[in-house]
């Protein structure tokens, strides 16, 4: 290196550690202000680098650039601070955590309790297995075990075993002969929009059947919907990970019906309660989650009904005599409950990691003609499943 | 404080080159402030045991001081053993006590309490400073430092502190005073600060995911994961150590001050002896100085008196990397390999025939010395080996396949900056304008990509606890 290329490179190192720095510190600034009033040295000492490692100066923008790195340096697995935070790329392109072997015994167990514990309500429960991402290990790296749609089939097969009403969506899609790929973001671990509509009807299909409702089988033609896509536009939750540079953007597609629809939504979270009514388009889209091309905070799948509130309503107006359905829910369900609402009268969303009461005296109160119970692999929690509290 | 940490990137280092710079044609006061800042440093991550430096600032100080003043009497003598026993105290109560103890209490004695005593990151380095200092005054090869925040900074510079190099009084006693900080140095440290920045976090770190899998797994590896593992440990530890004192060279020069080289492309040489001629150097040349030299060297009258220094000497180097056998088992690994050397009449050097063979030998035990430093015990060795040399695990494993794909461009890179291609073709191509400005980016992508996995927290292990 001739003499004059290494100042130059001793310039750029200190204006971006000197631009980097004060404009991080000015970030903690209000951290700093109340660290000083702290009296535990190693509190504070966390603190202020907690405060500087999340403040630092365009961070995502780092992020990116680490992403980049992995994908120079050909990385199909880009580790996270703990194995839950790994990042696999997939044989298909998309990305993906990976998810471990569970012993579904248990889960299946409450499952089955819940059933019971609903027939003596008079009320039926059908569980929706939901598709994880990750087909099979043909779709991991060499010498790598993926475990979601294993334990998937496990919990399937006991919930058989013990008669309970369960719809698999994933042998609906080896049945219609679909592409399993194409029906999952690439850089979020969430379905499209455009499967929750496919997978809607099949779900309302069954319960209609189940529960002798007539189901308009035209809300789930999705040449009935006009299509908004916002192209290169979706940094999804595992893409958050690894930045825009690894893998890319996803496009995301908002659906508005072409059919007149009237709702009113009301969904509660720890943030408050957001109420909102109309058209299916000004309803079901909490469109600031829309705003933000390449967003690291919002996630734009979640568009699709909103943030993830403990309990939702969903009320058709238009179709006061149909179904009225309680769904005990996962992220998966942001891109169901719009379109099951179409052909029921009222929905109600559970999502058990946040609603704190017991569902049982929610259906006494709400009396719903089917309770839903639709989790994909990743759900598989202790607190999804715990309907007992 | 770690060199790669948001908080030593962005605000630690700006700050103390901004005050350093402010204060620029006051050396006394630079010194006083960088002195503080390293204590600042050190105490950051250690606040109670930047006492026990401090401590020894002091204690080393005052013997320096009456050394001195006492140079032709006997007195000079004993108070040179008496500060030798201080510094070692200081390093055994810390460090070796809980391990003595308890083999102790395996030996027998049942009852004995053991008191659980942290170490305090970098004792080795500083004490072997402080020691360094004392025994260069004592023997005139280099002046008294009056000032105790002189001997404060030459004993805590923070660019040394964790890590090494061992600095040598000798080397920077007069920079202290006299040096000359010019942009040229500062540029020169920023190439050289960000280098061993992306050896540190691009290499060391990456490769550290795989060895810590491979050590994780110990008993349940394949065959070839086992060497796998083995051979990323092989490349952690030596991108880790080198990247760290490329670092701290680096740091010096921004700020005036020019440390000797710690590594010198070890992964290249053709024998044991070649290889602690190029690994770790500022530690060999201490032990060389301190205790082989004084010991009598090589210059003794008997081959048995020559066979026992170079045992002493390796069982204090093997030691002084940790209280755990396995690091008394890699001493004494290279004390036999390096007699077998000396005196089995094979002509281990370079320039001699069979130079692969000899490579293979070298880098064979250099491998199997990391396993054995690697491993948490002695008995962790042996069952690793048991994977290294057998199939009962089988030869190939899911784990070798995940890693071994994920892994290959970082092996790739690591084995060509193992070797001195990367500065033969700097130095063919130092004048060529081309050449320096694509060097320009690829360092400042090297400072990006590295610092973007700083900002991500990737893993990032700190393997000097032991030292």
């Amino acid at each position: 290196m001739t003499v004059k290329s290494k100042r130059i490179l001793a310039i750029i190192f200190v204006a971006m550690i000197f631009i980097v720095g004060i404009t991080t510190v000015w970030n903690c600034r209000h951290t700093i202000s109340g660290i000083v009033k702290e009296s535990s040295y190693l509190h504070c000492k966390s603190e202020l680098e907690d405060s500087i490692d999340k403040n630092i100066f365009q961070k995502n923008q780092w992020i990116n650039v680490n992403g980049l790195l992995h994908r120079i340096m050909c990385e199909t697995i880009v580790r996270g601070s703990g194995s839950e935070y790994d990042v696999y790329k997939l044989s298909n392109g998309q990305i993906m955590y990976n998810l471990d072997e569970r012993d579904m015994r248990d889960y299946a167990g409450q499952l089955v309790k819940l059933d019971n514990e609903l027939n003596k309500l008079g009320i039926g429960l059908t569980y929706v297995q939901l598709p994880n991402k990750i087909k099979d290990d043909s779709y991991m790296p060499p010498g790598t075990k993926t475990y979601g749609n294993i334990n998937a089939d496990n919990l399937v097969a006991l919930l058989r075993e013990e008669s309970v009403d369960t719809i698999d969506i994933r042998e609906e899609i080896e049945k219609a002969g679909l592409d399993w790929s194409s029906l999952f973001f690439k850089t979020d671990h969430h379905w499209l929009p455009t499967t929750g509509l496919w997978a809607s009807g099949i779900i309302m299909e069954h319960l209609g059947d189940r529960y002798n409702y007539p189901i308009n089988k035209s809300y789930y033609d999705y040449e009935n919907y006009d299509s908004e896509v916002h192209e290169n536009w979706m940094l999804g939750a595992v893409g958050r990970r690894v930045g825009v540079l690894y893998d890319g953007l996803d496009d995301i597609e908002i659906l508005n019906p072409k059919f007149q629809t009237d709702f009113d939504l009301v969904g509660i979270s720890d943030a408050g309660t957001d109420h909102r009514a109309g058209s299916f388009y000004d309803s079901m889209y909490l469109w600031d989650n829309l705003k933000n091309r390449a967003d690291f905070v919002n996630n734009s799948y979640s568009t699709y009904i909103g943030k993830e509130y403990s309990i939702a309503t969903v009320e058709n107006k238009l179709n006061k005599n149909g179904m009225k359905i309680l769904l005990i829910r996962d992220s998966f369900s942001c891109a169901i409950t719009p379109f099951i609402s179409l052909n029921a009268s009222s929905t109600k969303n559970i999502d058990l990691r946040r609603y704190k009461k017991n569902i049982l005296k929610l259906c006494k109160e709400y009396q719903p003609d089917a309770v839903v119970v639709a989790y994909n692999p990743s759900a598989f929690s202790k607190k999804q499943f715990d309907f007992f509290k | 404080m770690l060199f790669s940490s948001t908080i030593f990137i962005f605000i630690f280092l700006p700050t103390v080159l901004l005050v350093n710079f402010a204060l620029r044609g006051h050396r006394d006061a630079q010194n006083v402030f960088l002195c503080f800042a390293s204590l600042f440093f050190y105490a950051w991550g250690e606040p109670k045991f930047v006492l026990v430096m401090m401590l020894s600032i002091l204690v080393n100080w005052g013997f320096g001081y009456i050394i001195d003043k006492h140079r032709e009497e006997r007195t000079a003598k004993l108070l040179l053993v008496l500060d030798i026993v201080f510094n070692l105290s200081i390093i055994f109560v810390f460090k070796y006590l809980m391990f003595t103890l308890e083999n102790i209490k395996m030996l027998g004695a049942k009852n004995l309490v053991i008191p659980e005593i942290a170490l305090p990151i970098g004792i080795s380095f500083f004490t072997f400073q402080a020691l360094s200092y004392v025994i260069d005054v004592y023997r005139g090869d280099a002046g008294v430092q009056k000032s105790l925040i002189n001997v404060a900074l030459y004993i805590s510079l923070f660019p040394q502190l964790i890590a090494g190099p061992i600095v040598r009084y000798t080397t920077v006693a007069d920079q202290i005073k006299n040096r000359v900080e010019t942009f040229d140095d500062f540029s020169q440290g920023v190439v050289r600060f960000i280098f061993g920045l992306g050896k540190k976090i691009i290499i060391a770190n990456n490769m550290a995911l795989l060895a810590d899998y491979a050590f994780s797994t110990v008993g349940d590896n394949s065959l070839l994961l086992a060497w796998l593992g083995a051979l990323a440990y092989t490349f952690q530890i030596y991108f880790d150590f080198s990247g760290y004192s490329d670092m701290a060279i680096g740091l010096g020069l921004m700020f005036g001050f020019h440390f000797l080289e710690n590594f010198n492309y070890p992964y290249i040489s053709t024998s044991i002896t070649e290889f602690w001629r190029r690994w770790h150097i500022s530690m060999g040349t201490w032990f060389r100085d301190y205790v082989y030299i004084p010991l009598g060297g090589n210059r003794t009258k008997t081959k048995g008196r020559h066979v026992f220094n170079m045992f002493v000497v390796w069982l204090c180097t093997g030691i002084w990397h940790g209280a755990n056998w396995t690091f008394v088992l890699w001493g004494l690994m290279y004390f036999v390999l390096l007699v077998f050397e000396k005196y089995s009449g094979i002509n281990f050097k370079k320039d001699g025939k069979c130079k692969s063979i000899k490579y293979v030998y070298t880098m064979f035990f250099v491998i199997c010395g990391w396993v054995v430093f690697r491993a948490t015990s002695l008995s962790e060795a042996v069952v690793y080996f048991g994977d290294m040399f057998s199939c009962k695990n089988g030869l190939i494993s899911d784990g070798f396949l995940e890693y071994g794909r994920q892994f290959i461009t970082y092996f790739a890179v690591a084995i060509v900056c193992s070797t001195p291609i990367l500065p033969k073709l700097k130095e063919r191509y130092k004048d060529n304008v081309l050449c320096s400005g694509l060097m320009v980016v690829v360092l400042v992508a090297i400072a990006i990509f590295s610092i973007s996995c700083i900002v991500k927290s990737s893993y990032n292990p700190f393997i000097y606890f032991n030292f």
